[in-house]
């Protein structure tokens, strides 16, 4: 039914996907796991037509899908083809009841109005959708009555109406499944997974994407696994099923994802027990699309802390709860003193800052210089680099002090560029944050909470950015908490590693467990229970 | 939710006041109010749709306004009376305001966030190439047949067209009294028609999409609706429903003031709406109905009030103009208030 | 010249002004009265365009309710020619009287468009709107004593224009006028505007002026660097409508008139209008584009009046003035949206 012939996407010099071989029959359940970054995203954006592909120059190889060769121009296309999809963030329209959002484009209408008026103006009979809406739910074994709106729903019913409007699609001949049980329990999670093998029994064909190993293993009929936008293999569990028992089919499949890495220099993690210079408590933190929910983690003074988890789950909302850019709630307690109001100045003046994940749209005024973006924050906050002055409210910058500083680190950290005068925008990634690290210096903090340092940079800027951050640790002591989705680099350089999982600490390792240890606590399994 | 009871709740105190004030009789305020509910109602419900499409307010109805006008200057210069006028201006009209429509539409599709200050823009804009054209195009450029309504001088049109074959065409249609109270039940229930005919379209599935798209544009393209599409239908819709209304408008009165008759139409119906509870994300049609009696309640008798009060009659004209752009204002302010971000603090 | 951003509305305004001055030497309209003009129309309209700039540049948009200030400065006024005030003395304490008023009305002002980040400028447009109305309400029942500002039946309420003649009308036109060939150049009225520049341009040096610029354009990174952003785009905001307060006295005393009740209400259009033919684009502000455009728009207009006349169709230049000043704001926000739009 599907076929995907040596699929390759790349967005300007990156490559996401590299020659993808696939195929998928009717009534198969297909896993696809890999690892953050190994290009499941983008296959599933390209599958369902996307339009941030198209936009970023298509895609190369052959997609066929029921024999035909789709490029499609835009999601409609692909609902159109039958191709349905579950989004990991929920495509509910919050201000419409369940019913309406399970028949949504796909509503029963009343016939009189539909030769009247036609398709577009047909009336639409509330009756009949709410009974279809039921009996969809009823077979999936949910509860819900079809009258609530479906933003006052819980997390995981949203989840089942998602999936409740899919199955309702007439013509839904593949269906994709984006981490879909991300946000259940256990338990919701088994429901969803016995709803999805009954409408795979239907004859849809049905692709599985999943962090959790041992769901994939047990509902899944053939799984791929991506590594680095490469499928490293792909396991039939009915073949595997004779020398493999699920749990090590799990360890196999964890053993793929992650691959062998080739060793790079690290820096030995000490030990640390001695001051707490952060004590979180049931810390949430409303962040957008990545929440904190209730941790409780303790941060020793002079330590390099790792964060890391799924993207979701949590672990950019550290830095950006305690500096106070969303609204928070629980305890913290800085030294030991608790803190009552969280917001910028207040840490700054605890020294305390953070460099947030996106430069580009949060980190950087792109519009201005390389010295004015190294030095405002000690300006305004510092009254660094000021020249002095009677008048209250006029005061400048000293622009001997600011240039100085500019050059010198513009020295220190090797950034290329033409003069400090040049604009940031034109700078590229790795040198970008080689800016936002000079920023952050000149505020010279204690505690520094570091975002996703090398998203979107090079290897070799990568590197030097990792020892850039060590050396801030090392020669002025700072307090680094490095969250990250890169395990290996987190590895690398950090004292301990926390790991989160839905919101909260599931536990904190050494950097010295193994890769497979790591995946398997992202994915919020313990290694006795396998 | 609670100021979709709280403004129209305030505008029949403000109003019970001001009729207490101003002594006129509750008959005359009636029958002022049927006039004007006849006069505005479906230039209010106009604005409904583009709302429910998450467009805000359009202000650029008075587009569809002048579409109504140029139809109806057209049929006068023709010299077409009565029914065969009337017929032509509404095809004129339409058709003009389908063009316009889709014209507005698609600017508004390239500046998502600011659809409000763009439609104020195109209805400043579009009153300025209506004036060129009947102040100076006719008479260069398009020569009249009816020399009746153009200025002496040859070039542009009278300030004041009058529509003398129309007058009474409709307005009389089943006309009667209860007391001192005219009830001109064809025109009463046209309106109502439109109403109905709106409140329809919202039961459909161009309503439905009309309101996923209002919801979030983001989850529509991801559902696989053509968003661009949609909003323009949307606002050729609300540009139709106005050029329609206008025209009620225009017959009822019985004269055209060519150059003004349009101005303000955006702010009194949009006024009213906001009066009748409705806010900029979400209007119905039960919100226009009410808002037109509340609005243009206050609207007659607050001059009244204001010479019995203050002793000067310009005060209560002040007060309804504030009135007026006051609860646009008001709605604004409430409206991103209620989406607003709260800061971070440790509760 | 990429700097300045040439785009569309000024190479359209900059062809029209040409065959406009062609067509005035055609009828023979005097020269060297046009380029006086121009330069009285450069800083008479000039101030009330430059309070534009602190508002852009803080990212909070056009200031469509520049009403707000200009009230704000018509106190002023009013107060000045209540006590009798003459000359630039008058003038001078006009400006004086207003800006304690403007600071009020803009903390109020600026507290209410804190509150609708994303909507300012369709909000401001209303707060404005309403704010006449409002307005027209404390001018009937103003407690003034001069009666050549008061109706002159019943001695209540002012007048709707009220004539400077014997008070500060032009006070700061014929400051240091110097004739050169022919043309009179307001010496005095130029340098205070080149003044007021200056003044603004040094203020987008201060600390806290690099503070108002990056509020506008990346409002979390000044947050994260310690900037309270509430503060800063209030002060913005009051910034704007001291200057359009100063803007009106300026203009007054031009026009030799003060205008009460609804004169105020469209003012903010051409002046919108014409910051954008000089080049602004949003936060994209610099005060050359105040200048250039200030003075290539309200040149436009001052010819285009005189032709008008000559090819006798006066109303003709009033809908063209009307028509340009609307299609470039309309120019202007579908050029941004759509940018906006392709990165998006």
């Amino acid at each position: 039914m599907l076929e995907l012939r040596n699929l390759s996407k790349s967005y300007g010099s990156f490559q996401a996907l590299k020659s993808v071989n696939l195929k998928i029959a009717p009534g198969q359940i297909h896993g696809l796991v890999g690892v953050n970054g190994s290009g499941k995203s983008t296959l599933l954006n390209i599958l369902s037509g996307q339009r941030v592909i198209r936009d970023t120059g298509g895609f190369t190889g052959e997609f066929l899908f029921e024999d035909a060769d789709r490029k499609f121009a835009g999601p409609g296309q692909a609902l159109g083809a039958g191709i349905g999809m579950v989004h990991q963030e929920f495509a509910l329209i919050p201000g419409l009841s369940v019913a309406d959002n399970i028949c949504l484009s796909n509503e029963k209408t009343f016939p009189w109005s539909r030769k009247l008026f036609g398709e577009e103006l047909a009336c639409i009979n509330h009756q009949a959708n709410r009974n279809t809406a039921s009996a969809i739910l009823g077979r999936m074994g949910i509860d819900l009555s079809p009258d609530l709106m479906a933003g006052h729903l819980s997390v995981a019913m949203k989840q089942f109406v998602e999936l409740a409007r899919e199955f309702n699609r007439d013509h839904l001949k593949l269906l994709l499944l984006d981490e879909p049980t991300a946000v259940l329990g256990t338990e919701d999670a088994l429901r969803l997974m016995t709803a999805v093998k009954e409408i795979a029994a239907k004859g849809v064909a049905v692709l599985y994407v999943s962090h959790r190993l041992e769901e994939v293993v047990s509902c899944c009929d053939c799984m791929t696994v991506l590594r680095n936008g490469a499928v490293v293999d792909c396991i039939h569990t009915k073949q595997a099923g004779e020398n493999q028992t699920g749990k090590n089919l799990i360890k196999t499949l964890s053993g793929l994802m992650v691959g062998k890495k080739v060793k790079k220099t690290r820096r030995s993690p000490v030990k640390r027990d001695g001051n707490k210079m952060i004590r979180l408590s049931s810390f949430s933190v409303e962040k957008p699309g990545d929440r904190l929910d209730g941790l409780d983690l303790d941060i020793y003074q002079g330590e390099i802390l790792g964060v890391t988890s799924l993207s979701g789950h949590g672990r950019t909302a550290l830095g950006a709860g305690v500096m106070g850019l969303f609204p928070a709630q629980g305890k913290v307690r800085l030294n030991g003193n608790p803190v009552r109001s969280l917001n910028p100045l207040q840490m700054i003046k605890r020294n305390i800052w953070m460099l947030p994940e996106d430069r580009r749209s949060e980190g950087l005024l792109l519009d201005h210089s390389i010295m004015e973006n190294m030095t405002f924050a000690a300006i305004q906050a510092r009254k660094k680099f000021v020249q002095k002055s009677v008048i209250p409210f006029v005061r400048f910058p000293d622009m001997k002090k600011c240039r100085e500083y500019a050059s010198d680190s513009r020295d220190a950290l090797d950034i290329d560029c033409r003069s400090i005068f040049q604009k940031v925008g034109e700078l590229s990634g790795g040198n970008q944050q080689k800016v936002c690290i000079a920023n952050a210096l000149s505020m010279a903090p204690d505690i520094l909470f570091v975002n996703d340092p090398t998203r979107g940079i090079d290897i070799a800027a990568r590197e030097f950015i990792l020892s850039q951050l060590i050396r801030a640790q090392a020669c002025h002591g700072m307090t680094l908490i490095i969250s990250s989705g890169e395990l290996d680099e987190l590895k690398r350089i950090c004292d301990r590693i926390a790991v989160l999982y839905q919101g909260r600490l599931f536990d904190v390792l050494s950097p010295d467990q193994s890769d497979k240890e790591y995946v398997l606590a992202c994915s919020g399994i313990r290694p006795e229970a396998i | 939710m609670t100021s979709g009871k709280r403004v129209p709740l305030v505008f029949v105190l403000l109003s019970g006041l001001a009729f207490y004030y101003s002594g006129m009789s509750p008959a005359f305020v009636l029958n002022e109010v049927i006039t004007r509910f006849i006069r505005d109602g479906v230039m209010v419900l106009a604005l409904i749709i583009p709302i429910t499409a998450g467009m805000g307010i359009n202000f650029s109805i008075v587009v569809g306004a002048l579409c109504a006008q140029a139809g109806l200057i057209l049929a006068v210069d023709f010299g077409l009376g009565s029914l065969s006028g009337l017929l032509l201006m509404t095809l004129v009209g339409m058709a003009l305001s389908v063009v316009s429509g889709l014209i507005i539409g698609i600017c508004l599709n390239r500046v998502k966030n600011r659809e409000m200050i763009t439609t104020i823009i195109i209805g400043f804009l579009a009153t300025s190439i209506y004036q060129l054209i009947f102040m100076v195009g006719y008479g260069t450029l398009i020569t009249p047949t009816n020399q009746e309504m153009m200025l002496s001088r040859g070039i542009g049109i009278r300030n004041m067209v009058d529509l003398e074959m129309f007058r009474n065409v409709m307005d009389t249609l089943w006309l009667f009294k209860i007391g001192r109270i005219e009830i001109p039940l064809f025109m009463i229930l046209m309106v109502c028609a439109f109403a109905v005919m709106i409140k329809y379209i919202t039961m459909t599935r161009l309503g439905k999409k009309f309101q996923v798209v209002g919801e979030s544009h983001e989850k529509a393209l991801a559902l696989g609706i053509n968003v661009p599409r949609v909003r323009i239908k949307a606002i050729v819709a609300s540009t139709l429903i106005a050029c329609l209304g206008h025209l009620f408008y225009i017959l009822n009165i019985g004269m055209l003031n060519v150059y003004t008759a349009h101005m303000n139409t955006d702010i009194f119906s949009c006024a009213a709406l906001m009066a009748g509870g409705a806010t900029v994300v979400k209007a119905r049609v039960r919100h226009g109905l009410l808002g037109i009696f509340l609005f243009h309640s206050l609207f007659i008798v607050s001059p009244q009030a204001g010479q019995n009060i203050f002793g000067n009659p310009a005060l209560g004209e002040y007060f309804r103009s504030f009135v007026a752009y006051g609860t646009i204002a008001f709605a604004l302010i409430l409206n991103a208030r209620n989406q607003e971000a709260k800061t971070g603090s440790i509760r | 010249m990429k700097r300045f951003g040439v785009q569309i509305p000024q190479v359209f305004i900059i062809v029209f002004l040409v065959l406009m001055v062609v067509l005035a030497l055609g009828f023979e309209i005097p020269m060297n009265w046009i380029i006086s003009d121009a330069l009285v129309r450069l800083v008479m309209n000039g101030v009330l365009v430059l309070s534009l700039v602190p508002m852009l540049k803080a990212g909070i948009g056009i200031n469509f309710g520049l009403p707000v200030g200009i009230v704000a400065g018509l106190l002023g006024l009013c107060i000045s020619v209540n006590l009798r005030m003459k000359g630039l003395w008058g003038l001078s304490a006009g400006m004086l009287f207003s800006v304690p008023v403007a600071i009020l009305l803009g903390y109020g002002y600026g507290a209410i468009l804190n509150r609708v980040k994303g909507k300012e400028e369709i909000t401001a447009t209303f707060v404005g709107f309403s704010f006449i109305p409002l307005m027209n309400f404390f001018w009937t029942i103003a407690p003034f004593s001069n009666p050549a500002m008061l109706w002159p039946i019943g001695g209540k309420g002012m007048r709707p224009v009220i004539g400077l003649k014997s008070y500060f009308a032009k006070a700061l036109n014929h400051l240091w006028m110097v004739e050169v060939m022919g043309v009179k150049i307001p010496v005095g009225l130029l340098l205070f505007f080149a003044l007021l520049c200056l003044l603004l341009f040094v203020f987008f040096r201060t600390n806290f002026g690099r503070a108002m610029t990056a509020v506008g354009e990346n409002e979390q990174f000044a947050r994260l660097a310690g900037v309270n952003v509430a503060r800063v785009r209030t002060w913005a905001i009051i910034l704007s409508t001291m200057i359009a307060a100063l803007g009106i006295c300026v203009y007054a005393q031009s026009y030799g008139f003060i205008e009460l009740y609804d004169a105020p209400l469209m003012m903010a259009f051409p002046a919108a209008s014409a910051i954008l033919v000089g080049g602004s684009m949003g936060r994209h502000t610099h005060i050359a584009h105040v200048v250039i455009g200030t003075f290539l728009f309200q040149t436009t207009y001052l010819i285009s009046g005189p032709i008008a006349n000559e090819m006798m169709l006066p109303e003709v230049a009033e809908i063209f003035r009307l028509m340009i000043t609307n299609a470039i704001i309309l120019y202007a926000l579908l050029y941004e949206g759509g940018k906006r739009h392709d990165v998006g």
